[in-house]
């Protein structure tokens, strides 16, 4: 057998073990070895399935905290037999678990899982970024006092929408008392900003009015609409913290 | 962007920059390592604490850029992208060595993450050849190729990993990074005398060595770098200084990785051989 079609049998062999391209590639090894043939394959084989496990168990911290060892171990099973590496960087792996688990038997058990996938995702991603500095709390306030002055978010930050109490479900893993998963209500909506703050990221929640304005500073608009068009329903307290978040984090841009 | 640099290596002993010791290393001690190794690849995207680690680090240490997933033995083409990366960050860091693996890890669209070995045939060592002309002159640079951890052998080999590696600097220019660990792990499993490896390699083109700890189990050994160094290893060590002396020197810690303590350790105990 030539290399290249070793090399083509033997990697597909590590992602899908079976008897019989088996048999062809370990009869291409030489005996004397310690190893058997068959043994030294398994290393590569199981170290492929230990490797990407560990990219995702690194990533999805918060599921693994809480379907446990066990399920975690299935469930990374399941995600490699489908999707295979093709990144040169193994902590990039696991970009589709949240699309996975839409339709995976756990998340009949544990129906967070896709929302809590999503999240960690996104906390990975933002984690990367650049820190971009926004405006100062200063320089908003002299913003809302011009007539067309357009803004929108930095790129560093991340609006999100829930149907479950995410944030809370994420943080679960850095608790210490063990009974506060149970006592959390977790089924209830979330309304999320997520932002760099310096090396770290950071999570804000915020009411159902604060995600509508915010929505719109996603996308950019003149500062001066949030007042006019919307929410009338919206108190001073909401929209001077909002501002506070905005201002204190420099999350917005003028453009 | 610039980042400011430094290029006093102040001793040959470095380290591995690990995200478990990031929050101690952004203290920015004074440490016993006198240079870092990164694993390129993971630097490619981030822009967050990862990077801006790695670029405060910069500017007191000289840096080794290690790869994982270049693939030279590979028989498809090479992942482009993937090359202007590699590039892109080499400018950026100027590291005093880089280096990848002597190995193929996957095929398009799927990366096994693991280095598996060739067949030691003239066929591969032109291949070879070929690509690694290929990559350097892409890269602008001259790359050093590690040996592995091999736990098969091919029954069309038609010469020993010494002599294909040998034969592998002649015919190219490229520089060797030398594990000791791999020599060692390689030789008690295929029962071969680890001296007969290290009689065949040309220091000359020998730019930076590997130590790390192995693991046992069910009488074979695995390259795992999640020990301390073994007695065995240590010889071995001892045997490269009588041939070279001064290699920078990485020790290697990656599973269970310990406090940096105890790494700085390793590396006082390596000083005073």
């Amino acid at each position: 057998m030539d290399q290249k079609t070793f090399n083509q049998k033997i990697v597909n062999l590590i992602r899908t073990p079976n008897s019989v391209d088996q048999v062809e590639i370990v009869s291409q090894f030489r005996l004397g070895s310690k190893l058997s043939p068959h043994n030294a394959l398994g290393v590569y084989q199981e170290d492929y399935q230990a490797r990407l496990t560990e990219a995702l168990k690194n990533t999805y911290r918060a599921i693994h905290f809480i379907i446990g060892d066990d399920d975690f171990f299935h469930l990374a099973s399941d995600y490699i037999k489908i999707y295979s590496s093709n990144f040169s960087n193994l902590d990039n792996y696991g970009n589709h678990l949240s699309f996975f688990l839409t339709t995976h038997p756990l998340s009949d058990e544990y129906i967070i899982l896709p929302e809590l996938a999503n999240f960690e995702w996104l906390y990975r991603e933002v984690f990367h970024l650049k820190q971009d500095e926004g405006l100062d709390g200063e320089a908003l306030k002299n913003l809302l006092t011009i007539d067309q002055a357009f803004v929108k978010m930095v790129n560093s930050t991340r609006v999100l929408n829930y149907n479950y109490m995410i944030s809370d479900l994420f943080n679960l893993k850095d608790k210490t008392h063990s009974d506060e998963e149970a006592q959390l209500d977790f089924d209830k909506p979330q309304h999320l900003l997520m932002s760099k703050n310096g090396t770290q990221v950071k999570t804000y929640i915020l009411t159902i009015n604060q995600w509508i304005i915010i929505q719109k500073f996603v996308t950019g608009c003149n500062i001066q609409d949030i007042f006019n068009t919307t929410l009338t329903a919206i108190t001073p307290d909401e929209i001077q913290s909002l501002f506070q978040i905005l201002g204190g984090e420099r999350l917005l841009l003028q453009y | 962007m610039k980042i400011p640099k430094t290029s006093k290596l102040t001793n040959i002993f470095g380290l591995g920059l690990r995200s478990p010791h990031y929050s101690y290393l952004e203290l920015q001690p004074a440490t016993s390592a006198g240079w870092f190794e990164v694993i390129s690849e993971n630097y490619f995207q981030t822009r967050g604490r990862p990077r801006q680690i790695l670029e405060t680090l910069r500017a007191d240490y000289p840096i080794s850029c290690h790869g994982v997933s270049l693939s030279i033995a590979s028989y498809e083409d090479f992942d482009w992208a993937y090359l202007h990366d590699l590039k892109k960050f080499y400018n950026e860091i100027e590291p005093f060595i880089v280096s990848d693996h002597l190995c193929f890890t996957g095929l398009q669209n799927n990366n096994t993450h693991n280095l598996l070995p060739v067949a030691y045939t003239q066929e591969n060592l032109n291949h070879l050849s070929e690509r690694i002309d290929k990559v350097q002159n892409f890269l602008g640079r001259t790359l050093a190729f590690e040996n592995l951890s091999a736990y098969f052998n091919y029954q069309a080999s038609t010469m020993t990993e010494w002599d294909f590696i040998a034969e592998l600097t002649k015919k190219t220019d490229c520089n060797l990074l030398l594990d000791l660990n791999n020599i060692f792990v390689n030789s008690y499993n295929h029962q071969f005398d680890s001296d007969d490896f290290l009689n065949a390699i040309p220091f000359e083109r020998v730019k930076e060595l590997h130590l790390a700890g192995f693991r046992e189990r069910d009488g074979f050994y695995f390259d795992t770098h999640s020990n301390p160094l073994y007695p065995e290893l240590v010889e071995l060590y001892k045997k490269v200084l009588k041939i070279k002396k001064n290699i920078p020197t990485l020790y290697e810690w990656d599973e269970d990785i310990p406090s940096f303590e105890i790494l700085e350790n390793q590396i006082k105990t390596l000083m005073n051989l």
